[in-house]
Protein backbone atom coordinates (compact mmCIF):
# COMPACT_ATOMS: atom_id res chain seq x y z
CA UNK A 1 0.00 0.00 0.00
CA UNK A 2 2.71 2.19 1.08
CA UNK A 3 5.01 1.70 -2.18
CA UNK A 4 5.60 4.88 -4.34
CA UNK A 5 3.95 3.40 -7.41
CA UNK A 6 0.84 2.96 -6.07
CA UNK A 7 -1.61 5.41 -7.26
CA UNK A 8 -4.59 6.87 -5.54
CA UNK A 9 -6.60 5.22 -6.95
CA UNK A 10 -5.36 1.76 -6.66
CA UNK A 11 -5.31 2.18 -2.86
CA UNK A 12 -8.68 3.50 -3.05
CA UNK A 13 -9.79 0.13 -4.94
CA UNK A 14 -8.01 -1.83 -2.90
CA UNK A 15 -9.32 -0.35 0.10
CA UNK A 16 -12.94 -0.72 -1.22
CA UNK A 17 -12.22 -4.47 -1.44
CA UNK A 18 -10.79 -5.47 2.00
CA UNK A 19 -14.04 -3.84 3.57
CA UNK A 20 -16.22 -5.50 1.48
CA UNK A 21 -14.58 -8.36 2.28
CA UNK A 22 -14.63 -7.83 5.51
CA UNK A 23 -18.21 -7.31 6.21
CA UNK A 24 -18.93 -10.17 3.81
CA UNK A 25 -16.50 -12.42 6.21
CA UNK A 26 -18.45 -10.69 9.34
CA UNK A 27 -21.34 -12.27 7.37
CA UNK A 28 -19.69 -15.45 7.48
CA UNK A 29 -18.58 -15.53 10.88
CA UNK A 30 -22.57 -14.87 12.11
CA UNK A 31 -23.46 -17.99 10.14
CA UNK A 32 -20.78 -20.69 11.75
CA UNK A 33 -22.51 -21.37 15.21
CA UNK A 34 -19.44 -21.75 17.25
CA UNK A 35 -21.53 -21.58 20.17
CA UNK A 36 -23.37 -24.55 19.26
CA UNK A 37 -20.88 -26.50 19.10
CA UNK A 38 -19.65 -25.67 22.72
CA UNK A 39 -23.40 -26.15 23.75
CA UNK A 40 -23.76 -22.29 24.78
CA UNK A 41 -21.30 -22.47 27.26
CA UNK A 42 -19.72 -19.69 26.36
CA UNK A 43 -21.64 -17.09 25.31
CA UNK A 44 -20.63 -14.49 22.92
CA UNK A 45 -17.53 -16.36 21.27
CA UNK A 46 -17.30 -16.31 16.87
CA UNK A 47 -14.13 -17.07 14.57
CA UNK A 48 -13.10 -14.20 13.79
CA UNK A 49 -12.57 -14.65 9.76
CA UNK A 50 -12.77 -11.02 9.35
CA UNK A 51 -9.90 -10.58 11.66
CA UNK A 52 -8.00 -12.30 8.92
CA UNK A 53 -8.39 -9.19 6.76
CA UNK A 54 -7.44 -7.03 9.25
CA UNK A 55 -4.69 -9.06 9.79
CA UNK A 56 -3.52 -8.62 5.89
CA UNK A 57 -3.96 -4.73 5.91
CA UNK A 58 -1.27 -4.90 9.08
CA UNK A 59 1.46 -5.98 6.70
CA UNK A 60 0.30 -4.76 3.61
CA UNK A 61 -1.02 -1.03 4.52
CA UNK A 62 0.64 1.80 6.72
CA UNK A 63 -0.89 2.17 10.02
CA UNK A 64 -4.01 5.21 8.91
CA UNK A 65 -5.01 2.64 6.45
CA UNK A 66 -5.23 0.02 8.98
CA UNK A 67 -7.32 2.05 11.22
CA UNK A 68 -9.45 3.33 8.49
CA UNK A 69 -10.14 -0.38 7.77
CA UNK A 70 -11.16 -0.93 11.04
CA UNK A 71 -13.47 2.07 11.98
CA UNK A 72 -14.64 1.34 8.64
CA UNK A 73 -15.53 -2.52 9.38
CA UNK A 74 -16.88 -1.84 12.50
CA UNK A 75 -19.16 0.94 12.27
CA UNK A 76 -20.68 -0.54 8.73
CA UNK A 77 -21.12 -4.03 10.24
CA UNK A 78 -22.89 -2.70 12.94
CA UNK A 79 -25.34 -1.02 11.74
CA UNK A 80 -26.43 -3.59 9.26
CA UNK A 81 -26.33 -6.18 11.81
CA UNK A 82 -26.41 -4.74 15.61
CA UNK A 83 -27.02 -2.14 17.51
CA UNK A 84 -25.22 0.85 19.16
CA UNK A 85 -23.97 -0.99 21.89
CA UNK A 86 -22.49 -3.56 19.54
CA UNK A 87 -20.20 -0.91 17.90
CA UNK A 88 -19.33 0.05 21.43
CA UNK A 89 -18.18 -3.61 21.97
CA UNK A 90 -16.40 -4.08 19.02
CA UNK A 91 -14.72 -0.47 18.79
CA UNK A 92 -13.05 -1.09 21.51
CA UNK A 93 -12.27 -4.57 20.67
CA UNK A 94 -11.00 -3.45 17.04
CA UNK A 95 -8.65 -0.52 18.51
CA UNK A 96 -6.74 -2.62 21.47
CA UNK A 97 -6.23 -5.16 18.93
CA UNK A 98 -5.03 -2.57 16.11
CA UNK A 99 -2.67 -1.51 18.21
CA UNK A 100 -1.61 -4.72 19.68
CA UNK A 101 -1.03 -5.95 16.50
CA UNK A 102 1.14 -2.72 14.84
CA UNK A 103 3.16 -3.46 17.91
CA UNK A 104 3.45 -6.82 17.09
CA UNK A 105 4.33 -6.46 13.90
CA UNK A 106 7.86 -4.86 15.55
CA UNK A 107 8.08 -7.53 18.11
CA UNK A 108 6.71 -10.48 17.30
CA UNK A 109 8.75 -12.32 19.93
CA UNK A 110 7.41 -10.60 22.99
CA UNK A 111 3.50 -11.28 21.17
CA UNK A 112 3.66 -15.01 21.04
CA UNK A 113 5.56 -15.33 24.46
CA UNK A 114 2.84 -12.10 26.03
CA UNK A 115 0.37 -14.48 25.52
CA UNK A 116 1.61 -17.92 26.08
CA UNK A 117 1.79 -16.01 29.41
CA UNK A 118 -1.60 -14.61 29.84
CA UNK A 119 -2.63 -18.28 29.04
CA UNK A 120 -0.64 -19.90 31.59
CA UNK A 121 -1.56 -17.11 34.14
CA UNK A 122 -5.25 -18.07 33.56
CA UNK A 123 -4.84 -21.14 34.17
CA UNK A 124 -3.25 -20.84 37.35
CA UNK A 125 -6.10 -18.28 38.29
CA UNK A 126 -8.50 -21.19 37.09
CA UNK A 127 -7.28 -23.95 39.30
CA UNK A 128 -6.76 -21.30 42.29
CA UNK A 129 -10.50 -20.58 42.08
CA UNK A 130 -11.17 -24.06 41.58
CA UNK A 131 -8.66 -26.78 42.93
CA UNK A 132 -10.66 -29.94 41.55
CA UNK A 133 -12.36 -29.22 38.29
CA UNK A 134 -14.97 -31.18 36.78
CA UNK A 135 -17.35 -31.15 33.46
CA UNK A 136 -17.62 -27.69 31.61
CA UNK A 137 -14.56 -26.77 33.34
CA UNK A 138 -12.06 -29.03 33.02
CA UNK A 139 -12.11 -29.25 29.10
CA UNK A 140 -11.85 -25.30 29.34
CA UNK A 141 -8.61 -25.45 31.35
CA UNK A 142 -7.33 -28.20 29.07
CA UNK A 143 -8.13 -25.53 26.36
CA UNK A 144 -6.43 -22.79 27.68
CA UNK A 145 -3.29 -25.25 28.34
CA UNK A 146 -3.16 -26.33 25.11
CA UNK A 147 -3.09 -22.56 23.88
CA UNK A 148 -0.50 -21.72 26.02
CA UNK A 149 1.94 -24.73 24.78
CA UNK A 150 0.81 -23.85 20.71
CA UNK A 151 1.93 -19.88 21.66
CA UNK A 152 4.69 -21.27 23.07
CA UNK A 153 5.60 -23.37 20.39
CA UNK A 154 5.12 -20.34 17.78
CA UNK A 155 7.38 -18.23 20.55
CA UNK A 156 10.53 -21.22 19.27
CA UNK A 157 9.52 -21.54 15.86
CA UNK A 158 9.39 -18.30 14.95
CA UNK A 159 13.71 -18.25 14.84
CA UNK A 160 13.68 -20.61 12.13
CA UNK A 161 10.52 -19.88 10.11
CA UNK A 162 9.31 -16.55 9.24
CA UNK A 163 6.07 -17.87 8.32
CA UNK A 164 5.17 -18.26 12.15
CA UNK A 165 5.68 -13.73 12.59
CA UNK A 166 1.83 -14.01 10.40
CA UNK A 167 0.61 -16.13 12.96
CA UNK A 168 2.01 -14.50 15.89
CA UNK A 169 0.53 -11.06 15.04
CA UNK A 170 -3.37 -12.78 14.48
CA UNK A 171 -2.60 -14.76 17.75
CA UNK A 172 -2.14 -11.35 19.97
CA UNK A 173 -4.49 -9.77 18.00
CA UNK A 174 -7.40 -12.15 18.61
CA UNK A 175 -7.03 -12.29 22.61
CA UNK A 176 -6.41 -8.47 22.45
CA UNK A 177 -10.00 -8.06 20.86
CA UNK A 178 -11.41 -10.27 23.16
CA UNK A 179 -9.41 -8.02 26.44
CA UNK A 180 -11.36 -5.14 24.82
CA UNK A 181 -14.36 -6.36 24.54
CA UNK A 182 -14.66 -8.00 27.89
CA UNK A 183 -12.67 -4.76 29.33
CA UNK A 184 -15.63 -2.42 27.73
CA UNK A 185 -18.14 -5.10 29.40
CA UNK A 186 -17.22 -5.21 32.73
CA UNK A 187 -17.58 -1.25 32.45
CA UNK A 188 -21.16 -1.07 30.62
CA UNK A 189 -22.37 -3.62 32.82
CA UNK A 190 -20.88 -2.48 36.40
CA UNK A 191 -19.19 -6.08 36.97
CA UNK A 192 -15.64 -6.11 37.48
CA UNK A 193 -15.80 -9.43 38.43
CA UNK A 194 -16.79 -10.68 34.72
CA UNK A 195 -12.89 -10.30 34.36
CA UNK A 196 -11.99 -12.61 36.97
CA UNK A 197 -15.02 -15.27 35.87
CA UNK A 198 -14.97 -14.76 32.05
CA UNK A 199 -11.92 -13.54 30.90
CA UNK A 200 -9.31 -16.46 31.48
CA UNK A 201 -11.51 -18.61 28.66
CA UNK A 202 -11.43 -15.84 26.53
CA UNK A 203 -7.66 -15.47 26.61
CA UNK A 204 -7.63 -19.45 25.68
CA UNK A 205 -10.70 -19.23 23.38
CA UNK A 206 -8.61 -16.10 21.62
CA UNK A 207 -5.25 -18.01 20.86
CA UNK A 208 -6.96 -20.85 19.54
CA UNK A 209 -9.22 -18.78 17.35
CA UNK A 210 -6.19 -16.65 16.23
CA UNK A 211 -4.50 -19.27 15.24
CA UNK A 212 -6.29 -20.64 12.82
CA UNK A 213 -6.87 -17.29 11.33
CA UNK A 214 -3.00 -16.50 11.23
CA UNK A 215 -2.81 -19.90 9.35
CA UNK A 216 -5.32 -18.90 6.95
CA UNK A 217 -4.07 -14.71 6.70
CA UNK A 218 -0.50 -16.51 6.14
CA UNK A 219 -1.60 -19.00 3.37
CA UNK A 220 -3.24 -16.12 1.53
CA UNK A 221 -0.74 -14.03 1.99
CA UNK A 222 2.11 -16.52 0.56
CA UNK A 223 -0.33 -17.44 -2.34
CA UNK A 224 -0.18 -13.55 -3.57
CA UNK A 225 3.41 -13.03 -3.16
CA UNK A 226 2.85 -10.57 -0.75
CA UNK A 227 5.43 -12.87 1.95
CA UNK A 228 8.95 -13.67 1.29
CA UNK B 1 3.20 -9.94 -15.63
CA UNK B 2 3.62 -12.52 -13.03
CA UNK B 3 0.90 -15.45 -12.75
CA UNK B 4 -1.03 -15.82 -9.33
CA UNK B 5 -1.35 -18.70 -6.95
CA UNK B 6 -3.62 -21.46 -9.73
CA UNK B 7 -5.38 -22.30 -5.74
CA UNK B 8 -6.21 -17.77 -5.17
CA UNK B 9 -5.82 -16.41 -8.43
CA UNK B 10 -6.11 -18.08 -12.09
CA UNK B 11 -5.31 -14.99 -13.82
CA UNK B 12 -2.24 -12.83 -13.77
CA UNK B 13 -1.78 -10.36 -12.16
CA UNK B 14 -0.24 -6.93 -13.18
CA UNK B 15 1.84 -5.34 -10.29
CA UNK B 16 0.80 -8.09 -7.75
CA UNK B 17 4.43 -8.27 -6.49
CA UNK B 18 5.48 -7.31 -3.23
CA UNK B 19 8.41 -9.63 -2.94
CA UNK B 20 10.54 -6.33 -2.15
CA UNK B 21 8.05 -6.21 1.10
CA UNK B 22 10.12 -7.49 3.85
CA UNK B 23 9.49 -8.65 7.39
CA UNK B 24 8.92 -7.05 10.11
CA UNK B 25 7.34 -3.95 8.40
CA UNK B 26 7.54 -0.59 8.50
CA UNK B 27 8.57 1.12 11.83
CA UNK B 28 5.94 3.33 13.47
CA UNK B 29 6.12 5.78 15.26
CA UNK B 30 5.10 6.29 19.11
CA UNK B 31 3.13 9.80 18.97
CA UNK B 32 0.43 7.45 16.84
CA UNK B 33 0.38 4.60 19.77
CA UNK B 34 -0.05 7.61 22.09
CA UNK B 35 -2.82 8.95 20.35
CA UNK B 36 -4.65 5.65 19.78
CA UNK B 37 -4.22 4.91 23.87
CA UNK B 38 -6.20 8.57 24.49
CA UNK B 39 -8.61 7.56 22.06
CA UNK B 40 -8.91 3.93 23.94
CA UNK B 41 -9.32 5.76 27.16
CA UNK B 42 -11.43 8.79 25.92
CA UNK B 43 -14.36 5.94 24.53
CA UNK B 44 -15.11 4.38 27.85
CA UNK B 45 -15.43 7.69 29.49
CA UNK B 46 -18.17 8.41 26.59
CA UNK B 47 -19.95 5.14 27.33
CA UNK B 48 -20.37 6.46 31.05
CA UNK B 49 -21.18 9.64 29.90
CA UNK B 50 -24.18 8.40 27.67
CA UNK B 51 -25.68 5.99 30.19
CA UNK B 52 -25.59 8.75 32.62
CA UNK B 53 -27.79 11.13 30.84
CA UNK B 54 -29.69 8.19 29.52
CA UNK B 55 -30.49 7.59 33.58
CA UNK B 56 -31.04 11.04 34.02
CA UNK B 57 -34.37 10.59 31.66
CA UNK B 58 -35.75 7.21 32.87
CA UNK B 59 -38.07 8.72 35.32
CA UNK B 60 -40.12 10.92 33.08
CA UNK B 61 -41.01 8.53 30.86
CA UNK B 62 -40.87 4.81 32.59
CA UNK B 63 -43.99 4.19 34.15
CA UNK B 64 -46.38 4.04 31.40
CA UNK B 65 -44.64 2.13 29.01
CA UNK B 66 -43.62 -0.63 31.64
CA UNK B 67 -47.12 -1.12 32.82
CA UNK B 68 -48.23 -1.25 29.21
CA UNK B 69 -45.70 -3.80 28.38
CA UNK B 70 -44.99 -6.09 30.89
CA UNK B 71 -48.39 -6.00 33.43
CA UNK B 72 -45.31 -5.55 36.00
CA UNK B 73 -46.41 -2.72 38.81
CA UNK B 74 -45.60 0.74 38.88
CA UNK B 75 -42.11 1.50 38.12
CA UNK B 76 -38.35 0.40 37.63
CA UNK B 77 -37.53 0.34 41.11
CA UNK B 78 -41.16 -0.78 41.78
CA UNK B 79 -40.81 -3.68 39.62
CA UNK B 80 -39.02 -5.70 42.24
CA UNK B 81 -41.69 -6.20 44.42
CA UNK B 82 -43.54 -7.91 42.28
CA UNK B 83 -42.33 -11.49 44.49
CA UNK B 84 -43.17 -15.18 45.04
CA UNK B 85 -45.77 -15.12 47.23
CA UNK B 86 -44.38 -17.76 49.06
CA UNK B 87 -41.15 -15.94 50.29
CA UNK B 88 -43.65 -13.13 51.77
CA UNK B 89 -45.95 -15.36 53.31
CA UNK B 90 -43.78 -17.00 55.68
CA UNK B 91 -40.71 -14.60 56.19
CA UNK B 92 -39.26 -16.32 58.89
CA UNK B 93 -38.40 -19.38 56.55
CA UNK B 94 -34.79 -18.59 54.91
CA UNK B 95 -34.19 -19.00 51.74
CA UNK B 96 -31.05 -21.05 50.96
CA UNK B 97 -29.48 -18.41 48.31
CA UNK B 98 -29.81 -15.25 46.78
CA UNK B 99 -29.88 -13.49 43.16
CA UNK B 100 -27.90 -10.78 43.06
CA UNK B 101 -29.39 -9.02 39.79
CA UNK B 102 -27.17 -5.72 38.21
CA UNK B 103 -29.19 -3.71 35.73
CA UNK B 104 -28.84 -0.77 34.21
CA UNK B 105 -26.50 0.95 37.50
CA UNK B 106 -28.28 -0.34 39.84
CA UNK B 107 -27.97 -3.49 42.07
CA UNK B 108 -31.39 -5.47 43.10
CA UNK B 109 -31.43 -8.20 45.41
CA UNK B 110 -33.70 -11.09 45.24
CA UNK B 111 -34.42 -14.25 47.50
CA UNK B 112 -35.21 -17.57 46.15
CA UNK B 113 -38.35 -18.86 47.06
CA UNK B 114 -38.56 -21.59 49.80
CA UNK B 115 -40.77 -23.40 48.14
CA UNK B 116 -42.56 -23.97 45.23
CA UNK B 117 -41.17 -21.72 41.72
CA UNK B 118 -41.71 -18.63 41.11
CA UNK B 119 -41.04 -16.33 37.45
CA UNK B 120 -40.33 -12.61 38.27
CA UNK B 121 -40.27 -10.37 34.96
CA UNK B 122 -37.57 -7.55 35.20
CA UNK B 123 -38.16 -4.80 33.08
CA UNK B 124 -35.90 -1.78 32.26
CA UNK B 125 -35.21 1.24 29.98
CA UNK B 126 -32.03 0.45 27.77
CA UNK B 127 -29.27 3.68 27.48
CA UNK B 128 -30.82 3.63 23.74
CA UNK B 129 -34.14 4.07 24.44
CA UNK B 130 -35.82 0.45 23.81
CA UNK B 131 -37.74 -0.72 26.83
CA UNK B 132 -36.27 -4.95 27.77
CA UNK B 133 -37.76 -7.22 29.52
CA UNK B 134 -36.06 -10.37 31.38
CA UNK B 135 -38.33 -13.21 32.63
CA UNK B 136 -36.22 -14.87 35.30
CA UNK B 137 -37.38 -18.20 36.62
CA UNK B 138 -36.64 -19.08 40.33
CA UNK B 139 -36.53 -22.46 42.26
CA UNK B 140 -35.89 -23.15 46.22
CA UNK B 141 -32.03 -23.98 44.86
CA UNK B 142 -31.47 -22.78 41.28
CA UNK B 143 -32.06 -19.88 39.09
CA UNK B 144 -32.35 -19.72 35.31
CA UNK B 145 -33.34 -16.95 32.51
CA UNK B 146 -36.60 -18.42 31.06
CA UNK B 147 -37.77 -15.76 28.44
CA UNK B 148 -35.78 -12.39 26.87
CA UNK B 149 -36.27 -10.01 24.67
CA UNK B 150 -32.19 -9.84 23.48
CA UNK B 151 -31.81 -10.99 20.18
CA UNK B 152 -29.31 -13.54 20.31
CA UNK B 153 -30.69 -15.54 23.46
CA UNK B 154 -27.49 -16.43 24.76
CA UNK B 155 -28.67 -15.82 28.36
CA UNK B 156 -30.89 -18.34 27.76
CA UNK B 157 -28.84 -21.20 26.77
CA UNK B 158 -26.52 -20.30 29.53
CA UNK B 159 -28.24 -22.53 31.76
CA UNK B 160 -29.32 -22.77 34.98
CA UNK B 161 -27.48 -22.04 38.07
CA UNK B 162 -27.82 -23.87 41.17
CA UNK B 163 -25.96 -23.58 44.46
CA UNK B 164 -24.12 -27.00 43.47
CA UNK B 165 -22.99 -26.64 39.89
CA UNK B 166 -21.22 -22.98 39.73
CA UNK B 167 -17.68 -24.92 40.17
CA UNK B 168 -18.17 -26.55 36.76
CA UNK B 169 -19.70 -23.59 35.11
CA UNK B 170 -17.77 -21.80 32.81
CA UNK B 171 -18.95 -18.60 34.10
CA UNK B 172 -19.26 -19.60 37.26
CA UNK B 173 -22.46 -18.01 39.38
CA UNK B 174 -23.16 -15.96 36.89
CA UNK B 175 -25.67 -15.22 33.87
CA UNK B 176 -24.99 -12.59 31.60
CA UNK B 177 -27.50 -11.00 29.27
CA UNK B 178 -25.13 -8.71 27.40
CA UNK B 179 -27.82 -6.81 24.95
CA UNK B 180 -30.22 -6.00 27.58
CA UNK B 181 -27.27 -4.95 30.07
CA UNK B 182 -28.15 -7.55 33.11
CA UNK B 183 -26.30 -9.79 35.21
CA UNK B 184 -27.60 -12.74 37.64
CA UNK B 185 -25.16 -14.03 40.14
CA UNK B 186 -26.39 -16.66 42.32
CA UNK B 187 -24.80 -16.65 46.01
CA UNK B 188 -25.53 -18.70 48.96
CA UNK B 189 -27.29 -17.44 52.41
CA UNK B 190 -23.89 -17.44 53.88
CA UNK B 191 -22.12 -15.43 51.69
CA UNK B 192 -24.93 -13.63 51.57
CA UNK B 193 -24.67 -12.56 55.25
CA UNK B 194 -20.62 -12.79 55.16
CA UNK B 195 -20.92 -9.99 52.48
CA UNK B 196 -23.91 -8.18 54.31
CA UNK B 197 -26.32 -6.17 52.84
CA UNK B 198 -24.61 -3.11 53.84
CA UNK B 199 -21.70 -3.48 52.00
CA UNK B 200 -23.91 -3.67 48.65
CA UNK B 201 -24.89 -0.61 48.35
CA UNK B 202 -28.34 0.25 48.31
CA UNK B 203 -30.08 -2.93 47.55
CA UNK B 204 -33.38 -3.44 46.88
CA UNK B 205 -34.82 -6.49 49.46
CA UNK B 206 -38.58 -7.04 48.61
CA UNK B 207 -39.17 -9.84 51.21
CA UNK B 208 -38.66 -7.47 53.72
CA UNK B 209 -40.28 -3.82 52.15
Amino acid sequence: MTRKRDTTAKKVARFGLLVALSLVLGLMDRAIPLTWFLSGAIPGIKLGLANTVLVYAVYLMDWGSCFLLMLAKVVLSGLIFGSLTAILYSLSGGLLSLLVMLLVRRYPKAGSLGISGLAAASVVMLLIRNPHPSGQMLWCIILIAVACLASLAVFFLLRRHPDFHVISTSLSGAVSHNLGQILMAALVLHTPRLLVTYLPVLVGIGAVVGWLTGVIAQRVMKALHHLP
Amino acid sequence: MRRGHPLFCPFPIPHSGGREQTLPGKPTRPIIFLLIILLISILPASACFAESAAAAALPDSTPEAVVELASAPDAVEAAENTVSPEATENPSAEPKGYVLIQYSGQLGILPLPTEGESSFPLTQMLPNGSISVNLIHLTPESVWMEESTCENHDCIEQGEVTLDNWRDRILGNMIICLPNQVVLELISAEEFRQYGPQDLGSPVIPGET
